[in-house]
Formats: C-alpha cells, sequence, structure tokens
C-alpha cells in the first residue's frame, strides 16, 4: 500500500518522501484561466482559496512534477472541479494538455466525463476524482467502462461497501480516504463556494447561528437535539483518522492511502506519513485483524481523537455496525 | 406546467387526504400559480434513507389517479449497501404505479443506464446532475447570469443517451441562460422555490437520538427524524439577506427571482416544505 499526500509547497517535498510519502498530487493556478473565464470558474476544487491552496501557477508547478518524478515518486495533478464548459476543456486541451504530457505526470484527477474522454483521447492516463462519487457498483462500472483504472472513493463509503467495489472490479486501483479533514457533506454534491470571501459551506454551517424548529417539545427532545448538535458541530470529523482501518484495507488491496489537507501544517502532515507506514508495516506483519488492532500504534492525540468515534472515517472497526 | 415536488416530503404531505388538497390549495393561492396541478414528483432527490423508508406510495397512486395527474418517480443516489434494495423497490413502485408513474428522474450515472437497460419510461436529469456552483453568500455570482456546464459539453450525455426526456435544474443564480444550449425536444423543469447548495450522505438529525458511538454514520438507519425538525439559518452576506433552511440531509437556499433565457421553461416544480410545516402546525 502507498500513502498518498497533497503538496502544497516544495520546500516539503523530500521530507514528506523522506517519511514515506510514494504518492503525491498537487493544484495549480492560472492567472490566464481567470482572465478568461472569470473569478468563479475553478480549475479545480480548492481554486476559490487561490494561492493559499494552490501555491504554483501552471509551469511553476509543472516543474515540481519533474521534481517529483526525478525522486522516483507519483505524481498527479488535480483539475477536478466539479464541472467545466466545453470552452473550458478546449482551453484545458491548448494550454494544459501537451506539457502535462511532457512532464511526465501520472495522472489527471477529474471528475467531469467530458474532460475524462479528452484527457484519454490525449493520452493523459486519469484518475477518478472524489467528485465522481463512486457510491456503488453501478457508478464504478460507468468509469471503469470510460476506461479509468484508478479511482478515488468517497470518503463516506464503509469499509465493507468499498470491499463489495473493490472485489467486482479488482483490475482498479483503489484510493481510500485515510487521514485529516473530514467532511459533513458530500464532497461531489457540495456545490456551495469554498472561498477566500465566504470559506467553506459546511464551516458556515458549523458555526453560524440557527433556529432548530422542532415538532417535539420538551426538555428530552431539546437536550437530545442540542447535544447532537454540539458534537456535530464542534468535534464530529473535526481531524480525521482511518488508522484501525488499515488491516483490512490491505485485504481489499486497496493501492494507496490518501492523507488530506491540502493547507496543513507539513510538520503534522509528515507525522501522519510516518505513522501510516509503520501501521502498514505492522498489518503486513499481521496474521489478523485482531493482532494488528492490538499492535497498531495510535496517533499521538489518540485520548482525543479516538473518543467515541466521531474522529474515525471507519468507526465500524472499533464501534461496530450498529446504527 | 405547475407541478408539486414532493420528494423528502411524500410522507408529511400524504398523511391524509385532506391535508394534501389543502396543501395544493395554499401553494396555488400563496403564489398566484394560475395554472392546474398535472404532475407530482415523489420519492427523493438526495436521501436514500428516506426513499427506502417510503410506504405511501398507494395512497399517492389513489389520489393521483382519481384526480388525473402523472407521477415522476425521483431516485436518489443508493450506497452499495442499498443499491440492490433500492431496485427492488423500484420495481414494486413501478409495479403499483404502472399506469401513474410515466417517467423516472435519476441522479447518477449507474442509475441513469439501470433504468433506461431496464424500464420503458421516460428519463430525466435530476438535479445532482448539474454540478455548478452555487451560493448565496457571494452575491456577485448569484445575481450574475450563468449557462449550465453539462449542457455547453455539446450536450454529450444527450447525445449518448437520446432516450433522455427531461432535465431539472435549481434556479442557482439569478439569470441562467441557456440560448447556446442545444435542448431541442429536451423537456425543461425548473425547481422553485429553493435551490438547493449542499447535500451528504450523513443525516444530522437522523443521529439525535442515538447513542454517541453510532452517530454521523453515512446512511445510518433512521426514523424519518427530518419529518420532526429542520433548521433556519438567517444570515446577512454582503448587504443583504439570506435564508437558508437544512431539511434532512440538504441545505437550500431561497431563490425565488431566477430569469431563464432561451429557452422556454416547461415545469415549474414546487416544493412546499414550509407549507406542509404549517399545515401540520395548524393541525391538518
Amino acid at each position: 500500500m502507498k500513502v498518498l499526500v497533497p503538496l502544497n509547497s516544495k520546500e516539503h517535498l523530500e521530507e514528506y518522501v523522506e517519511a514515506g510519502a510514494e504518492e503525491l498530487y498537487i493544484g495549480f493556478y492560472d492567472e490566464k484561466w481567470f482572465e478568461t473565464f472569470g473569478p468563479y470558474a475553478d480549475i479545480n476544487r480548492m481554486s476559490g482559496f487561490k494561492e493559499k491552496a494552490n501555491k504554483y501557477n501552471f509551469r511553476e508547478m509543472l516543474q515540481v512534477i519533474k521534481k517529483i518524478k526525478a525522486l522516483g515518486q507519483s505524481a498527479f495533478i488535480t483539475m477536478n472541479a466539479n464541472c467545466y464548459s466545453h470552452e473550458q476543456i478546449e482551453f484545458m486541451k491548448e494550454h494544459y494538455f501537451p506539457e502535462i504530457m511532457e512532464a511526465g505526470a501520472d495522472g489527471l484527477i477529474c471528475s467531469d466525463i467530458h474532460l475524462i474522454r479528452e484527457a484519454s483521447k490525449a493520452g493523459i492516463p486519469t484518475v477518478a476524482s472524489t467528485m465522481c462519487a463512486i457510491y456503488n457498483l453501478d457508478i464504478a462500472k460507468y468509469y471503469y467502462d470510460a476506461g479509468m483504472r484508478r479511482m478515488i472513493l468517497p470518503r463516506d463509503l464503509s469499509l465493507d461497501e468499498i470491499d463489495s467495489i473493490c472485489k467486482a472490479l479488482p483490475d482498479v486501483e483503489y484510493e481510500v480516504f485515510f487521514m485529516r479533514n473530514g467532511c459533513i457533506f458530500a464532497d461531489c454534491y457540495c456545490l456551495g463556494m469554498h472561498r477566500r470571501e465566504c470559506g467553506a459551506t459546511c464551516a458556515f454551517i458549523r458555526s453560524h447561528p440557527k433556529e432548530t424548529i422542532l415538532e417535539r417539545k420538551g426538555f428530552e427532545e431539546e437536550h437530545a437535539v442540542n447535544l447532537n448538535d454540539y458534537l456535530y458541530n464542534e468535534i464530529f470529523h473535526r481531524e480525521t483518522c482511518g488508522m484501525c482501518a488499515l488491516y483490512r484495507m490491505k485485504e481489499m488491496g486497496v493501492r494507496s492511502l490518501k492523507i488530506v489537507g491540502r493547507s496543513d501544517q507539513h510538520e503534522a502532515v509528515c507525522e501522519d506519513i510516518r505513522l501510516a507506514k509503520k501501521n502498514i508495516e505492522i498489518a503486513e506483519k499481521a496474521s489478523s485483524e485482531k493482532e494488528y488492532l492490538d499492535s497498531m500504534i495510535f496517533p499521538a492525540n489518540k485520548k482525543r481523537k479516538c473518543l467515541s468515534g466521531l474522529s474515525c472515517y471507519y468507526p465500524e472497526v472499533r464501534f461496530g455496525e450498529k446504527h | 406546467m405547475f407541478c408539486l415536488n414532493l420528494c423528502e416530503i411524500l410522507d408529511t404531505a400524504l398523511l391524509n387526504n385532506n391535508r394534501l388538497e389543502q396543501l395544493i390549495e395554499k401553494v396555488v393561492k400563496e403564489n398566484q400559480i394560475p395554472d392546474p396541478l398535472m404532475r407530482i414528483y415523489a420519492g427523493s432527490s438526495f436521501c436514500s434513507q428516506y426513499f427506502l423508508h417510503l410506504n405511501c406510495w398507494e395512497k399517492l397512486f389513489d389520489y393521483c389517479l382519481s384526480h388525473d395527474l402523472h407521477v415522476t418517480l425521483t431516485l436518489p443516489i443508493f450506497s452499495q449497501k442499498d443499491l440492490e434494495t433500492g431496485k427492488e423497490r423500484i420495481k414494486d413502485i413501478l409495479e403499483k404505479g404502472k399506469e401513474i408513474v410515466d417517467e423516472v428522474t435519476v441522479n447518477d450515472l449507474g442509475m441513469l443506464q439501470y433504468i433506461s437497460g431496464t424500464y420503458e419510461k421516460g428519463v430525466n436529469l435530476g438535479r445532482l446532475f448539474f454540478k455548478d456552483p452555487r451560493d448565496v453568500r457571494v452575491r456577485p455570482y448569484q445575481e450574475g447570469e450563468m449557462s449550465p456546464n453539462l449542457l455547453s459539453n455539446r450536450n454529450f450525455l444527450l447525445e449518448d443517451n437520446d432516450w433522455i426526456k427531461g432535465i431539472e435544474l435549481d434556479p442557482t443564480n439569478r439569470y441562467i441562460d441557456l440560448s447556446e444550449c442545444d435542448l431541442d425536444g429536451i423537456v425543461l423543469g425548473v425547481h422553485t422555490p429553493f435551490c438547493y447548495m449542499t447535500t451528504g450522505n450523513i443525516c444530522k438529525f437522523a443521529s439525535t437520538h442515538k447513542d454517541v458511538e453510532n452517530k454521523f454514520r453515512p446512511n445510518g438507519r433512521c426514523h424519518l427524524e427530518c419529518s420532526q425538525m429542520y433548521e433556519h439559518y438567517k444570515a446577512r452576506f454582503d448587504g443583504r439577506n439570506a435564508d437558508l433552511i437544512r431539511y434532512g440531509r440538504t441545505v437550500y437556499y431561497y431563490n425565488n427571482g431566477t430569469r431563464i433565457a432561451g429557452k422556454k421553461i416547461d415545469r415549474k416544480m414546487y416544493f412546499p416544505v414550509l407549507e406542509v410545516k404549517e399545515l401540520r402546525k395548524e393541525g391538518v
């Protein structure tokens, strides 16, 4: 299993690789794109945060890709905005495709089926972004039939569901969400903007005052609602971890463990990479899930993170399947 | 054409025929709708658990049969664990409603292939196919003009799937320009008065009474808590008021003023979520 991380600063590349990252993904910004299509046309999911999330312009990013390749690692480029217009895809074909090919990127992470087709025609390998919403086998087969052999599964699938998809299409390389930021909505259907001037939609929803209209009244009901609201807003998926699921992922044949957090502190990302690598080693030596779970190393902030499963990507491992 | 979108609220709206009658009357009167009701959208665009819970289909079909109404069956995205159960339920509903349900709205590529390959029904592309950004908080964007990206991509989905009957748009911006889009023969439906902004598989409300370890599981079982509560966010952005509601898993904003250019709107689908709540409060 490989560890996949976002790269937001080339200064940290060697450090990430030394920690154990073997696959890296990176986005870019392009003033010409924004001049052509306006300020609200995203190149990738984080374009609204400008250089904070995509530090490099296209040419600088290509240099970083070449550097990643020179270090012997895999490099992926994010072009996974929700959707693009025909003109935008023509722009990409003319301005980006030839140099992406030349830089030797291992894949374009994308979700727009039209872009997928055009990139494939140009000979650029494509990766089905989490924005493709591969929630079931029928959807996975659609992208499979479109020629995709690497897919990022949504972060809100259970391990059993991931297993079913992996088993049915075994010649696909799967990436699964593994560490850092969770999401209270679905990446692929959260269409509110993620921009500097408004922040992410979920951040607004979690922090803004609201009126809750209840049909059932009384202290017990109101208490249950308020406690639920507090846990949801303040604790649930604030920092998310899938470390306990690693053994099952290995058994399923998952290819890559995705650490997210393009704008996070690089020291913290490095710590996650190192921990994931150590636990991969433990999982590979373990003869059963129980053995792995008994011997795995927990994150440093275990006391808070492991409380009640609210920071688990896959809570079913430790807390069962009860609903 | 005036249509009622009872997706996500069918159980509440159909508690009794009297409530549905009064609901229709209320919507028509308060919105000064001149056209008669022709069609009901039922099922769910956003929540597979809600869809799987629904058991009032016969009641709906009886009502529609006696009032000469057609039904559009609206399907959510089923997560892998629920996919087969979802397909069985679809079969059952289409069998029971074979005289009433003349079309199906799908919201994902897998279901598009499945329905068109299995049933001889008109198929619509639902609101989750149209993934253009929308955000009431960003005034210059929201008050501007947009053209749905999917429809500019040489309509490849419509070209590849020529059985597609209609599309459903959300009122994302003040102006939606469809003049460059080739929509000949496609039925254009627009949702009103709310635009969906975000949704997901985790239902906050469904977790209200669960133990902490079992809260916020994606597609976790529920008891239709969404019919018992909702949230209203009232905020000022950039000098104007913005109203958002969270109903079930989905957050919507109020936008009743969208103008569409370049194509005649064939259907307006009104989502009477607040009217249903008012009637319920009044004891109807």
